[in-house]
């Protein structure tokens, strides 16, 4: 007992030290916050720029720069280049010789703890930038999270290690289509640049909870009861078609009464439905639709709706979409997978069926592009150790090891995560012009014994390992 | 320890006393005057007067007459006829900041939700999650009942002002500044202004809930000669069509509800959160001046409803908004930044509300803590909340950890144990005393021993924090409310 008290208590002095740190983060954060811009914006001097120098840049999507650069300028990546890229005379310079530079990690979702919106509530009102996991977020290395109204995530993860079924069991049925959803970033004690975007995905519950008459032992796989669920139900799901078919057909007329017009013709203007609005992007292929669906019968019919409607979709957590990739293939979606997921095989069915470890490379080979999530979407210290979002880029290793190769591992945490949720124009690779957000890693990120050791946010170093309350005393056995 | 025994009250020793005073000081230049009146009068001689707002008077005498302090100093002569009472430490009554003992319970709470009991006054019900309502017109002081035991108790701890503030979340009413002494509501109310409560929560229905209703005290400055204050108050809107000849209006209202996280226009759909009762309709309670909203004479229920909230809106009445979290600090603070005139006293519970101690210290906020060390979550760091917040900036006043007289019974001896994790003694004292006094607007009346002030006193037997002292005794306007001998 002792012997497990005495560092526990060196972390208690360890945190004295780093509080200031946090405040004065807080504080910096608020002054910077202050002064409104002018419009025309006066050209950066070279104290507004962080320079990474010296390390290997992998940029995701343009390969690797041995001993690179890193440039960030006003919260985004400014330049991106070789060793011949030298920080101009006073500018912030970051040492990450011996290091690998990649971009933030995306978290597709994420239990943050924060504040918990009511019925009708915005989620940008509901933000806690001074929540612990928000600091733990960006020492695991994520530094965006896409978060939905409707549960963590638009899906059946609980968050926080709810045990028995309570974890598998759909968050309360939203059985329509919903917008309510945000991009934040890790950005301890800074409010404002905590929003990154605003219901960049819709989002639709499609995750029939049925009833598989004793799974897992657990009264049922996914907490339900016998019989369909709510979301797999007969009229929510003519609701939604209608829904859907009423806007397409608008879309028709109104774009058969904008010809008309163009070409001089009497013409009267169609009738919007009421409920259109919301499904107008997703005709449009304006906007995602992120869908929740499970088993092979609730993917195929998201996929439907995908083929019929012409929808760009994100189907999670798609546990038996191993079954059917070709047909996620050829309706083009994407999916955000669970690759420890241990549902077992449906006994009844002599198809495919429950959760596989191959998975990922069977969905690689049919060419269909996914994110990653652990088994549990919470930080926790004390938890299970490896299952939470604590041990993030691990997922992308259990990746490798159901068939994925390297670079569809790297992109499941980074790039297709950001195209998961409607935001790879700003986040996901390192190339000149994105959002600041950079970690410098002791090593492979997809290595079980890589720490993140600094994690920039919009620019600004929000996470430092030497000086964490929680892992500065942590040190790889090799580290000199 | 042993001063206390040479605590008398006896008259006629008291008299000898003086007399004897007065033989030795008649043929001084200053000798006091024959007082006809001096039986009135009670001289507390103290060996420590701690005065608060100038310092500590060693050997001193506080001279009390109708309720009030007349002298106060080293060298005040005692009058022939005074009561006198001696002790080793003489202090101001402690002043509560926020309490809700005595307090029935939430407004018009749903059935089966456990609010405080009447007399007991456990803490707010952390993390029951509660329709917000914007109920200004009621009012605390309608529900006090003076024969309560908790008063009598609570002016046995010390406690001689308390400020309350009605549970519930939004805009719960207005509190009331009391005495725990007095035989009726309207004897035991010291500022019959009071305050205005606002529980804030980070979601949007509060906060639209809060910013509306103070949007709709915000007065449209119509003509530069006219009153834009009385005018609002008479009827409950500018005249029809003022508004029009000048921009100013709509530029105000434009910067009015500016938000951490952009400018939100004003909330259009009939609103999901009052009750039958606490139903606000648009353009009326809630945002009862905006240009354009029905005109004509506002009902009493209106006026009631949009006085308290001009008041504070003008920063008349203090403005006492009660977070639970860290995130809704960094909500409430635009928010009410907005507002300049109001006068904001932001009452924190969370146990690393430190973390917020740089937002708040950087204009010297004023903010209410418990008193305690809190373990900071996630870790066994313990931190002096109260301490991080002094050293950033703002003024810091003290309510006990758990809101109920087991808590004021410690709260002197948890004061001692900030001090002991490195709060200045000075700033504790003041911390219980003159500083949630002059955030309540009370400051001329409570919190210090001085000239003018209520003669609201501890008399201890030693120093203030330490665990041995006992209350001698103690005063309330100038009666004796609780006697120890």
């Amino acid at each position: 007992m002792a012997s497990s008290v005495k560092p526990i208590v060196l972390y208690a002095f360890a945190a004295c030290s780093c509080m200031s740190a946090h405040m004065a983060l807080a504080q910096g954060a608020a002054k910077e916050a202050a002064p409104v811009k002018p419009a025309a914006a006066p050209a950066p001097v070279p104290a507004d720029y962080t320079y990474i120098v010296g390390g290997d840049v992998w940029t995701v999507t343009k390969g690797v720069i041995k001993g690179g650069t890193v440039a960030m300028c006003g919260g985004k990546i400014d330049k991106v280049g070789g060793p011949d890229l030298k920080p101009p005379e006073g500018s912030t310079v970051v040492d990450a010789r011996g290091k690998i530079v990649t971009p933030g990690f995306v978290a597709t979702s994420a239990s943050l703890g924060n504040a918990g919106v009511a019925p009708g509530g915005q989620l940008r009102d509901s933000l806690d930038p001074y929540s612990l996991s928000v600091a733990l977020a960006a020492s695991s290395g994520i530094t965006s999270v896409y978060l939905s109204a409707s549960g963590a995530g638009g899906g059946r993860r609980g968050g926080g290690g709810g045990g028995g079924g309570g974890r598998f069991a759909p968050q309360a049925a939203d059985t329509s289509f919903s917008t309510n959803n945000i991009v934040i970033k890790m950005a301890e004690g800074d409010l404002k640049g905590m929003v990154a975007a605003e219901s960049t995905v819709t989002t639709l519950n499609l995750e029939a909870p049925r009833g598989f008459g004793g799974f897992g032992g657990r009264g049922g796989r996914f907490g339900g009861g016998a019989g369909q669920g709510e979301n797999g139900n007969l009229s929510v799901r003519w609701t939604i078609q209608d829904q859907l078919r009423r806007a397409k057909e608008y879309l028709a007329k109104s774009n058969q009464y904008d010809a008309d017009k163009k070409a001089g013709k009497q013409a009267t203007a169609p009738t919007k439905p009421t409920d259109a609005d919301v499904v107008l992007p997703l005709l449009k292929q304006e906007r995602l639709l992120r869908v929740s669906a499970n088993t092979v019968a609730d993917i195929q019919y998201a996929l439907k709706l995908a083929n019929e409607y012409g929808i760009k979709m994100v189907i999670s957590p798609a546990t038996e979409a191993w079954v059917i990739a070709d047909e996620i293939a050829a309706a083009r979606a994407m999916l955000i997978i669970t690759t420890r997921d241990r549902t077992l095989p449906d006994e009844r069915r002599n198809t495919g069926s429950g959760a596989n470890p191959d998975g990922p490379g069977i969905l690689e080979k049919a060419g269909v592009s996914f994110a990653v999530l652990p088994p549990d979407t919470s930080f926790s210290i004390g938890g299970e150790l490896g299952r939470d979002m604590m041990t993030f880029a691990l997922e992308g290793s259990y990746a490798m090891r159901g068939g994925a190769d390297a670079q569809a591992a790297l992109d499941s945490l980074t790039i297709t995560a950001a195209k998961t949720i409607g935001m790879e124009g700003r986040l996901g690779s390192l190339e000149a012009g994105k959002d600041g957000d950079v970690l410098i890693l002791s090593g492979d990120p997809l290595d079980y014994r890589t720490f993140v050791e600094k994690t920039f946010i919009n620019g600004k170093l929000c996470y430092d390992k030497d000086t964490s309350t929680f892992f500065k005393d942590i040190h790889p056995a090799n580290e000199k | 320890m042993s001063s206390g025994t040479f605590l008398k009250r006896s008259k006629w020793v008291g008299s000898i006393l003086a007399a004897v005073l007065a033989a030795v000081t008649t043929n001084s230049a200053h000798a006091a005057p024959p007082d006809p009146f001096a039986n009135d009068v009670t001289a507390i001689r103290a060996r420590h007067i701690i005065t608060v707002n100038s310092g500590i008077i060693d050997n001193g005498i506080v001279l009390i007459r109708n309720g009030k302090i007349v002298s106060v100093g080293a060298d005040v002569k005692i009058p022939v006829g005074a009561s006198i009472l001696v002790c080793d430490t003489v202090m101001p009554g402690i002043v509560g900041l926020s309490s809700q003992i005595g307090l029935s319970g939430v407004p018009d709470a749903p059935a089966g939700f456990a609010g405080p009991q009447r007399g007991s006054g456990p803490p707010p019900t952390a993390g029951v999650v509660r329709q917000a309502a914007a109920n200004p017109h009621y009012k605390v002081s309608d529900e006090i009942y003076p024969f309560e035991d908790v008063w009598t108790k609570l002016a046995r701890e010390g406690v001689t002002t308390l400020a309350l503030v009605p549970p519930g979340a939004g805009i719960p009413g207005q509190g009331a500044i009391i005495k725990p002494a007095g035989d009726s509501a309207q004897a035991m109310t010291l500022a019959p202004n009071g305050l205005l409560a606002v529980h804030f929560a980070a979601n949007t229905q509060t906060m639209d809930l809060i910013r509306s209703t103070f949007e709709g005290a915000r007065p449209q400055p119509v003509d530069p000669t006219d009153d834009p204050l009385s005018d609002f108050l008479q009827d409950g809107a500018p005249r029809p069509g003022a508004t029009s000849n000048s921009g100013a209006p709509t530029a105000k209202a434009a910067v009015g509800a500016p938000l951490a996280a952009g400018v939100r226009p004003p909330v259009g759909a009939p609103d999901p959160l009052s009750g039958t009762d606490t139903q606000v309709r648009r353009g009326q309670g809630r945002g009862g001046v905006r240009p354009g909203g029905p005109a004509g004479p506002a009902t009493g229920n209106q006026q009631a409803r949009q006085e308290p909230v001009l008041k504070a809106f003008n920063g008349t009445i203090p403005t006492v908004i009660s977070c639970t979290d860290n995130a809704s600090v960094a909500y409430a603070l635009p928010l009410f930044a907005a507002f300049d005139k109001l006068d904001p006293i932001y009452v924190l519970t969370a146990p690393d509300s430190n973390r917020v101690a740089a937002l708040l210290g950087e204009k010297a906020r004023s903010v209410v803590l418990p008193a305690s060390i809190p373990v900071e979550p996630l870790t066994t760091n313990r931190v002096n909340v109260v301490a991080e917040f002094v050293k950033a900036g703002a003024k810091v006043a003290c309510r006990p950890q758990t809101d109920d007289l087991e808590g004021y019974r410690t709260l002197r001896f948890q004061m001692g144990q900030l001090v002991k994790g490195g709060l200045d003694p000075d700033i504790a004292i003041s911390a219980i005393t003159l500083y949630p006094a002059q955030m309540l607007g009370i400051s001329t009346r409570v919190g210090s021993v001085a000239t003018g002030r209520d003669a609201n006193l501890i008399l201890l037997d030693g120093g203030p924090f330490e665990p041995g002292t006992r209350i001698r005794k103690v005063l309330i306007d100038g009666k004796v409310a609780y006697d120890g001998e």
